[in-house]
């Protein structure tokens, strides 16, 4: 079946100019995944280098390495390229790249507006690096009403990328809707394309409503509109005309979904990874499939929580309490059933599956910290403290970056034609798991002792508080330790593309199901129907 | 009646992949226009010239045949199997719309419950409801005269298909234009704005959410008259469309009954109470 002389993918091109042409006019779905993927790993690199230097500057309170006004700049761009330009991103490509095959079609539905999708991240990316605007990653009025220019071109970048979100979900939920192989149902989709078709149909509800929110603070800015300004020019006989809270509202509307648009991909990933590596079909294939289904509805009914001390009447308060309690249910469920498939399996404990144990411990402790903070007393001490930024980074981290990272080197093979290297694998795993509970876990202690995120300098509260700065110094260990980390990653993968092993099969075919055949000929991957009563079984292996 | 466009233009197989430099030049368009937006206001003009370009090259193509993404190859059936591919892709983009109409529209309610002044119609309001009746009745004929256009075409009655969507390129460019006579009253007569200005200081919240909400349905009825206009000209054309083949009848069709239901919400949230 597989063809032996097959060679490294892709094959060479004959000069810059074709090479350029290739890459520019594809409307190839692998080839554009590819694009979103290598694209989003460069904004990677760009955000976390900020996040390094925001990290020394909280080393040394007082030195002032670097100033304030940078400082605001740098959390902002940091958030906003993370979260917009390298998480979303990354999981689109992956996207791109593995629904048409793991549902048996050639290509995406629409493969020119795919090329459309991708093609608006780099002058939105430019737009957002360019404008550097200091109003963190979630724009908050009257701030990002006061601010300069440079906020305009954060807002026009943020409304590129929702229209190309847009219309890339309606492309990935036609391509899942109508294009699956004869034999590919909903009672044996792979689950990695579960939970794609969960995060579009968010994708496509939710950012509609952050585009309105967004274009209404544009006009605020420069038609002087009155939605959500407070300002004199929107004062009529001594009240402000636009409301504030409002915009947070819309914001949230969109954001707390696209907390699940940033990790039920993942969850895919570690879905396909867990029970390869642990050579048994996936426990539960029908609670992990509906549970992210639950996951992404109850997604929509949470998001005040991010507003409990904006003076919101407690009555609304509570249910939304109750919601986003509720929703620690289905994601306990998926945890319960990856534990379940790795229980009693023949583990094999390479760099995807050792990534995939990170995913699984890491986001536990994210997902609790979220409980916490869920309960309305506890948030009000919590709001705007350390403690949050320690649980979100420790869902977007070590949730939907460590699940990244399995499926990255999981399909490594498959894209590339060979073969990763362990030993710089399992190398950059420990240093990632040590560094990112260095630098995070020391954040809920932070948090706890009061110190409020996005400060620049706390130096006036270490009289108060004197371990605020060996904590702070020890987390900015960690963050260099998680920064450098990074490097065995990117030279594994840019190595191995070159002189890694040739792989022309299925490296774990002999634990997988559904193995794949040569990358060079790719032939759909059909899931095997999966006998739905026998537990644990009923999945497709995750394939 | 939902036929796929594919068999009758252009000999392109399903096998290999079509490059196409539009994606790329359009995104471009977008950047530059959106920077020149926020800018300095002449490079928007270049991102409009650029787009108007990257729009005709996307569009030339599928003139000329190429297809993307033909399905040539049997697919499970599925909960859609009654709907073509193309047309599952409008309604859910009609669904991401109405999303974004609930948004703004919902944004204004909200407004409005905390504003400290909002005229009442026909007391103090500056709108001009009959006006606006009779717009709303145009919008609604057009809708009607366009499920007119789809009997003639799928009935092979190429009479009533031509003069029908004639007819609804027409009353459309007529909403647009009432619209356009009537913002212009308002704005300038009757000193609604969409900021707080000082002649009408009380009109301020009223005048920035019944700019947001009509001026969005405004610019999607513009661009349902854009393709309106589109699906005239290949009306012309002969054999483009066949009472087997006119799928692109029914997705703008869509479309454009989709933007005409937005109004009937907007007419009465805005106008009447």
């Amino acid at each position: 079946m597989a063809v032996a002389t097959s060679t490294a993918l892709p094959p060479e091109y004959p000069g810059i100019g074709a090479f350029v042409k290739r890459w520019v006019t594809t409307t190839d779905h692998k080839e554009i995944g590819v694009l979103y993927i290598v694209t989003s790993f460069s904004f990677f690199v760009l955000a976390g280098v900020m996040a390094l230097l925001m990290r020394t500057n909280l080393a040394y309170p007082g030195a002032s390495i670097v100033d304030n006004g940078t400082y605001n700049r740098l959390f902002s761009t940091h958030g906003t390229a993370m979260i917009f330009l390298f998480i979303i991103p990354v999981l689109v490509g992956f996207s791109n790249y593995f629904v048409p095959l793991l549902i048996g079609a050639k290509d995406m539905a629409y493969p020119r507006i795919n090329a459309l999708g991708y093609w608006m991240i780099p002058p939105a990316g430019t737009l957002i690096l360019i404008g550097n605007a200091p109003v963190g990653w979630t724009g908050y009025v009257p701030l990002a009403i006061q601010e300069g220019a440079s906020v305009n071109f954060w807002l026009a970048g943020l409304l590129i990328l929702g229209t190309s979100s847009i219309i890339g979900s309606v492309n990935f939920l036609v391509t899942i809707f109508k294009l699956r192989a004869p034999g590919v149902t909903f009672r044996n989709l792979s689950l990695f394309v579960w939970s794609v078709l969960t995060t579009q149909l968010m994708v496509l509800m939710a950012t509609p409503v952050l585009a309105a929110a967004l274009t209404m603070v544009l006009a605020d800015r420069l038609l002087h509109t009155c939605f959500f300004s407070t300002f004199a020019a929107c004062t009529s006989s001594g009240q402000a005309l636009g409301d504030a809270v409002l915009y947070q509202h819309l914001f949230w509307f969109y954001s707390h979904p696209a907390v699940y648009i940033m990790i039920l991909p993942s969850m895919g990933m570690i879905s396909e990874v867990i029970p390869v590596m642990s050579r048994k079909p996936i426990f539960g294939y029908k609670a992990i499939a509906y549970s992210t289904v639950a996951i992404g509805l109850l997604g929509f009914t949470v998001w005040v929580h991010h507003m409990f001390t904006t003076g919101i009447d407690i009555w609304v308060r509570i249910p939304f309490m109750f919601a986003t309690v509720t929703i620690a249910v289905p994601s306990g469920v998926k945890v319960f059933n990856w534990l379940a498939t790795i229980w009693g399996g023949k583990i094999l404990l390479n760099t995807p599956m050792l990534f995939a144990i990170g995913f699984l411990s890491m986001f536990v402790i994210g997902g609790i910290s979220g409980v916490f903070q869920a309960s309305i007393p506890v948030d009000y001490l919590l709001q705007d403290t350390y403690f949050v930024v320690a649980h979100l980074h420790y869902v977007l981290f070590g949730g939907s970056v460590l699940g990244l990272f399995a499926g990255t080197y999981f399909w490594y093979p498959r894209i590339t034609g060979r073969m990763y290297s362990e030993a710089w694998g399992k190398l950059h795993f420990a240093l990632t798991l040590i560094g990112l509970n260095m630098v995070f876990f020391t954040m809920h202690f932070l948090g706890l002792m009061g110190m409020p995120r996005r400060y620049a300098d706390y130096s006036v509260l270490l009289p108060f508080q004197p371990l605020l700065l060996p904590l702070n110094q020890l987390a900015t260990v960690g963050a260099f330790i998680l920064a450098f980390g990074q490097l065995p990653f990117f030279y594994n993968m840019i190595k191995s593309r070159w002189v890694g092993r040739v792989v022309t099969e299925d490296p774990w075919a002999d634990r997988s199901p559904t193995p794949w055949r040569s990358p060079l000929e790719e032939e759909p991957t059909i899931p095997e129907v999966p006998t739905v009563e026998a537990s644990p079984g009923g999945g497709n292996g995750g394939r | 009646m939902a036929d796929e466009h594919a068999a009758t233009h252009g000999e392109h197989g399903a096998a290999g992949h079509h490059g196409s430099i539009w994606p790329f030049v359009l995104a471009l368009a977008g950047g530059i226009g959106f920077a020149g937006v926020i800018t300095w206001f002449p490079l928007a003009l270049v991102g409009a010239a650029v787009l108007a370009a990257g729009l005709a090259g996307w569009l030339l193509e599928d003139a000329r045949g190429v297809r993307f993404g033909e399905v040539t190859y049997p697919t499970e059936p599925g909960i859609f199997k009654s709907v073509s591919i193309r047309k599952l892709g409008m309604w859910l983009f009609i669904v991401s719309e109405i999303f974004f109409f609930s948004a703004i529209i919902g944004n204004s309610l909200a407004l409005r419950t905390r504003a400290p002044f909002w005229p009442e119609p026909g007391v103090d309001s500056p709108l001009n409801i009959p006006l606006t009746a009779l717009n709303t009745f145009i919008l609604i004929t057009s809708s009607f005269t366009m499920v007119q256009a789809l009997k003639g075409i799928e009935k092979g009655n190429l009479r009533l298909f031509r003069g029908a969507l004639l007819a609804t390129l027409l009353l459309g460019i007529m909403f647009v234009s009432i619209q356009v006579y009537e913002y212009n009253k308002l704005f300038f007569e009757e000193h609604l704005t969409p900021w707080l200005n000082p002649v009408e200081p009380r009109l301020a919240t009223f005048g920035t959410t019944f700019y947001m909400q009509t001026g969005f349905h405004g610019a999607h009825v513009s661009g349902g008259v854009f393709g309106l206009a589109y699906l005239n000209y290949k009306a012309w054309k002969k054999d483009w469309f066949t009472p087997h083949n006119h799928e692109g009848v029914e997705l703008i069709g869509l479309y454009w009954h989709f933007v005409d239901i937005v109004w009937i919400f907007l007419f009465p949230i805005v106008y009447l109470i």
